[in-house]
């Protein structure tokens, strides 16, 4: 593996198209959360632990109570210092794999080419950095994947091992079943009982309400919610030239339309849609993110991150 | 279609092109991309309320690009429209204009600024103002026939006008359909391809059944009715005087057959008759609504001569049909062709009975005896030797010249002819022939062997033969003795007249066609009896020719036809002066007949056509030959407008000629090159479907 000491470098590895190609998942998860951490200007987010790990070159934005003061006087240059995080965060990543999740748009929009990575693997990634970067934190984190129903439950842990084995299994996933998320939200929710984060990653291709019911419930349980809701950009604008036979990834169901001659009536559906669940989240306190399967991870990590600040 | 025709119809066939916006279509629709997606939920919603407008949009799309190349083969193939609209649209197709102008009688009916004629021709001048600059015009006067006034037609509407003024009325019969096919004619052999034809008549009752034959291709007809009402009218249709010799002094009856064609209201009208132009008599008749009558009138001439009779009525509103003329012979004796088929007995001891019969009617042998008698040989008889009015007197007949003889004379009595038959010496031979017996009624007649000392005993009194004898005298004539040389006992009895003393008929008339013959089964001469020495034989000879002369013939006097083909029998007398030949009508015009000879060797001069009713005479430098009449043949007198309905119009368009003539006919005339108005189309289409495709 090369060295990735420059910056730019590793933080071309935020680009779900780029990190795709990789070897496994694991050095996938890495170079994420390494290029993540490389491209942070700041470091809102280590010193958390009692536990002093290191120093660093104070940087515009570091908080003066993490001086050290005795270097200063030594050196007459500011030091931070650095600990390591003591986690007490049981997080547990919720990953759609039903199969409109396996839905790609071919990367050059309404034509041929190499084509976008489907929701799955878009999903996947975001989960295996998530957890690199819980496991790295010293933070427990569990795994669930679902389409109608629970599929696999891996508990919560935060030893290096415990993340192989999550990355083994989200290195494998493949599309399912339909989506029913709600029944999958509430069965998960009475198993997860001690308090901790809740990750949805999540098309939510289902009724709105339904789905706000599932989150909800994991509310009641004093759990912290992030929703990730993955799109492709495709979904969203519908841009198909000529007619189309569309077939349902879920159903099987096939359809012929003309989508220029709905596109604009069906973008404002979507954004209607997707509007009521920012809405309802937003009304239960549930942070909702809304992610194209072209976005960059740092903004999925970032998300997280400030989520975990206000928890802690 | 719509009233749409075509210059360039041949360019039709790129229709065909109007299938590749529909193929492009199919195809299009089989290349249709499969996409798996995340879910249909969205689409499906949309599908229900949106496609369904899409689509409808879509195929208007597509019909407006049908439309397009449509509309763009249409303009190439030069439509001509010739609907109401058609005369706003600018551009005009150069055409045959063909004007069929009723020249027939019944267009001689008066009206309030002149004739339906006169308002024909106006009509005819307004067609031709409306013609394009470039249409050829041509002019077909019709009436039983048609004739174009010019041999190409002409370009010059000032041209055409004076010609439709010179066209003359005649007293013919209409036939719209020869006027069709003339116009129809005239169109195919001219080399514009497109032609109007324009019929201008009052369309009255006429021979045609259906009025336009098959439309050619391109070619539009129009009937251009000059009046539509009904019109009163009361018409002479025929005069009937007897078929027979006329003497003077003998009383005359003149039937006049008249019909009122109105089928609402009675006529009430004097009727005179006129003789040399002077009124003879006179009485007033009354028709009831749709009914035919006679109307009779007896007159007598002291004078023998030919009378030349009209019969008038008031007139109406069609004067032509108010008069109707006649001619009337008056004969001053009866010709008598004797006809000898024995000359001599054999041993030439004895005359044969041609010699008493001919003293008997002409004793003193002058030209100017009751009876003008003329005799011919049996084998060189022909047919003008037979008179047409007066009496053949067969005797002894032979049949030399074979059944050619007797074909001859069976032609003249079933004509109409009168024939005395003496069976003599000479006719022992031919009373087995079946044919001879047949034709003077003795059917089945088997020869007897000369019989002697025969007598006339019965006689049927009253028959005019013998109703004006005596007593005594039918005595004195019974003492006469004769032989016969057949028995005629197959005659019909009611037909014998007189029985000999053997109860064989000795006397017998038959009736064959129009004509009569009496036969004689006792010869009149020496070797026979003495029947000749008998002072009844000559006023037996004389009462028979007479019967003979005026019975009244069956069938009717040949009528001659305004229109129709005119003959003339030419007497032999004239020689070769054949050329110097005329004819004069009652105005006064000169004709020259055409001089041909029948199948029978007899001469006849023809006129092909006389255009108006009254007397024609021939002349032969300034005498006169014969004198024949004329008269209208009054089938069209009924003014009742015929229903122009679609069995008998077909294909035609009927224009108004009333106050809205020209609107009417600019709405329903053709021409008007429209292609500029597909073009217009074909880019309206075309932006309409660039505008929907842009929306979309």
């Amino acid at each position: 593996m090369p060295k990735l000491h420059q910056k730019g470098e590793i933080t071309r590895f935020l680009d779900p198209t780029v990190v795709s190609r990789l070897g496994n998942m694991e050095l996938k998860a890495r170079l994420i959360v390494e290029g993540y951490i490389a491209g942070l200007h700041r470091s809102p987010y280590h010193g958390f632990s009692v536990e002093f790990a290191e120093y660093r070159q104070y940087m515009q934005g570091d908080s003066i109570r993490d001086f050290d003061w005795k270097a200063y006087g030594k050196t007459d240059r500011f030091y931070i210092k650095v600990y390591e995080e003591e986690t007490n965060l049981r997080a547990t990543i919720l990953l759609d794999k039903s199969g409109s999740m396996g839905f790609s748009s071919p990367a050059s929009r309404g034509g041929g080419g190499m084509p976008e990575i489907d929701k799955l693997t878009y999903g996947s990634l975001l989960s295996a950095s998530l957890s690199y970067l819980m496991v790295r934190q010293q933070d427990a984190v569990g795994l669930c994947l679902f389409d109608d129903k629970i599929r696999t439950l891996i508990p919560h842990r935060s030893v290096r091992k415990h993340l192989f084995y999550l990355l083994t299994n989200l290195d494998r996933l493949t599309p399912g079943e339909k989506t029913r998320i709600s029944p999958a939200l509430h069965d998960i929710a009475e198993r997860v009982t001690r308090r901790g984060l809740v990750i949805l990653i999540s098309d939510l291709m289902d009724d709105p309400a339904e789905v706000l019911m599932g989150l909800k419930h994991f509310r009641h349980r004093n759990h912290e919610v992030i929703v990730f809701h993955v799109l492709d950009r495709q979904e969203l604008d519908l841009e198909y030239r000529d007619e189309v036979e569309f077939r349902d990834l879920e159903t099987g169901k096939k359809i012929r339309v003309e989508p220029a001659f709905i596109k604009e009536h069906y973008s404002k559906q979507v954004g209607d849609w997707i509007d009521k669940l920012n809405r309802g989240c937003r009304a239960h306190q549930i942070d909702y993110n809304l992610l194209m399967t072209d976005t960059p991870f740092d903004q999925a990590l970032t998300a997280y991150l400030g989520k975990r600040q206000r928890m802690t | 279609m719509f009233g749409l025709g075509f210059l360039n119809s041949a360019f039709l066939v790129a229709l065909a092109a109007t299938a590749l916006p529909i193929i492009i279509h199919l195809l299009s629709r089989r290349r249709v991309r499969k996409v798996p997606f995340s879910t249909l939920t969205f689409i499906y919603e949309l599908s229900k309320r949106r496609m369904r407008k899409v689509n409808l949009r879509r195929i208007l799309i597509l019909v407006l690009r049908t439309l397009a190349v449509l509309f763009i083969v249409i303009a190439f193939a030069r439509p001509t429209l010739r609907s109401a609209a058609a005369f706003i649209l600018p551009g005009t197709a150069p055409k045959n204009v063909i004007i069929g102008l009723d020249a027939s009688y019944s267009m001689g009916v008066e009206w309030e600024m002149g004739t339906a004629f006169t308002r024909a021709k106006e009509i005819a001048s307004g067609v031709v103002d409306e013609s394009g600059k470039e249409d050829l015009i041509n002019v077909v006067a019709f009436s039983d026939r048609a004739e174009a006034l010019f041999e190409k037609g002409t370009r010059n509407k000032q041209l055409i006008k004076r010609a439709i003024g010179k066209v003359e009325l005649t007293g013919e019969g209409t036939s719209e359909e020869r006027a069709i096919q003339k116009a129809f004619e005239l169109i195919t052999q001219s080399n514009l391809e497109n032609g109007e034809v324009y019929i201008i008549s009052d369309f009255r009752r006429s021979s045609d059944s259906t009025l336009v034959p098959e439309v050619p291709k391109g070619v539009r007809v129009f009937f251009l009715p000059v009046y539509e009402e009904a019109v009163d009218n009361v018409s002479i249709d025929r005069i009937l005087i007897p078929r027979k010799l006329i003497r003077p002094g003998e009383e005359v009856r003149v039937s006049v057959a008249l019909s009122n064609h109105s089928r609402v209201n009675p006529a009430n009208f004097p009727l005179e008759l006129l003789v040399d132009g002077k009124r003879k008599a006179e009485k007033v008749v009354r028709l009831e609504p749709a009914a035919s009558a006679s109307a009779n009138f007896s007159i007598a001439f002291n004078q023998w001569g030919v009378y030349k009779g009209t019969v008038a009525k008031s007139a109406d509103r069609l004067p032509l049909d108010d008069e109707r003329h006649f001619l009337l012979e008056v004969s001053k004796s009866v010709p008598v062709t004797l006809i000898r088929g024995l000359k001599q007995h054999a041993d030439a001891k004895q005359v044969a009975s041609y010699f008493y019969v001919e003293r008997a009617l002409n004793p003193r042998r002058t030209s100017e005896g009751e009876f003008v008698v003329r005799v011919v040989d049996e084998k060189t008889l022909t047919v003008s030797d037979l008179p047409a009015r007066g009496v053949a007197v067969w005797t002894d007949p032979q049949l030399q010249g074979g059944r050619r003889r007797l074909g001859l004379m069976e032609r003249y009595v079933h004509g109409g002819g009168a024939l005395m038959i003496f069976l003599g010496h000479g006719s022992k031979g031919i009373t087995r022939d079946q044919a001879f017996t047949s034709f003077i009624g003795i059917h089945g007649a088997a020869q007897k062997e000369t019989m002697t000392g025969e007598r006339l005993t019965s006689f049927q009194k009253d028959h005019p033969i013998f109703n004006i004898f005596s007593e005594e005298e039918l005595e004195l004539l019974s003492q006469a003795s004769v032989r016969i040389y057949a028995s005629a006992r197959g005659a019909a009895s009611d037909s014998i007249v007189a029985y000999l003393s053997s109860g064989d008929p000795a006397i017998w008339e038959c009736t064959r066609g129009k004509g009569k013959l009496l036969v004689y089964a006792a010869s009149p001469d020496m070797k026979s009896g003495d029947l000749p020495l008998s002072p009844m034989f000559l006023p037996l000879v004389h009462t028979s020719i007479s019967y003979l002369a005026s019975a009244e013939r069956a069938g009717r006097l040949r009528e001659n036809y305004v229109g129709s083909e005119l003959f003339f029998n030419l007497p032999e007398i004239l020689g070769g002066s054949e050329e110097s030949l005329v004819v004069v009508d009652g105005k006064g015009s000169r004709s020259k007949p055409v001089v041909y000879e029948s199948p029978q060797s007899e001469k006849m001069a023809l006129l092909q056509r006389p255009g108006t009713p009254g007397f024609y005479k021939l002349l032969s430098d300034t005498a006169v030959v014969t004198e024949v009449v004329v008269n209208l043949d009054t089938r069209e007198s009924d003014l009742n407008p015929r229903i122009l309905d679609g069995e008998v119009v077909r294909d035609a368009s009927i224009v108004e000629t009333g106050d809205a003539f020209l609107k009417s006919l600019r709405e329903k005339r053709e021409g008007r090159e429209v292609y500029a108005v597909f073009l217009l189309l074909a880019a309206a289409a075309l932006v309409a479907e660039a505008l929907l495709g842009r929306s979309a």
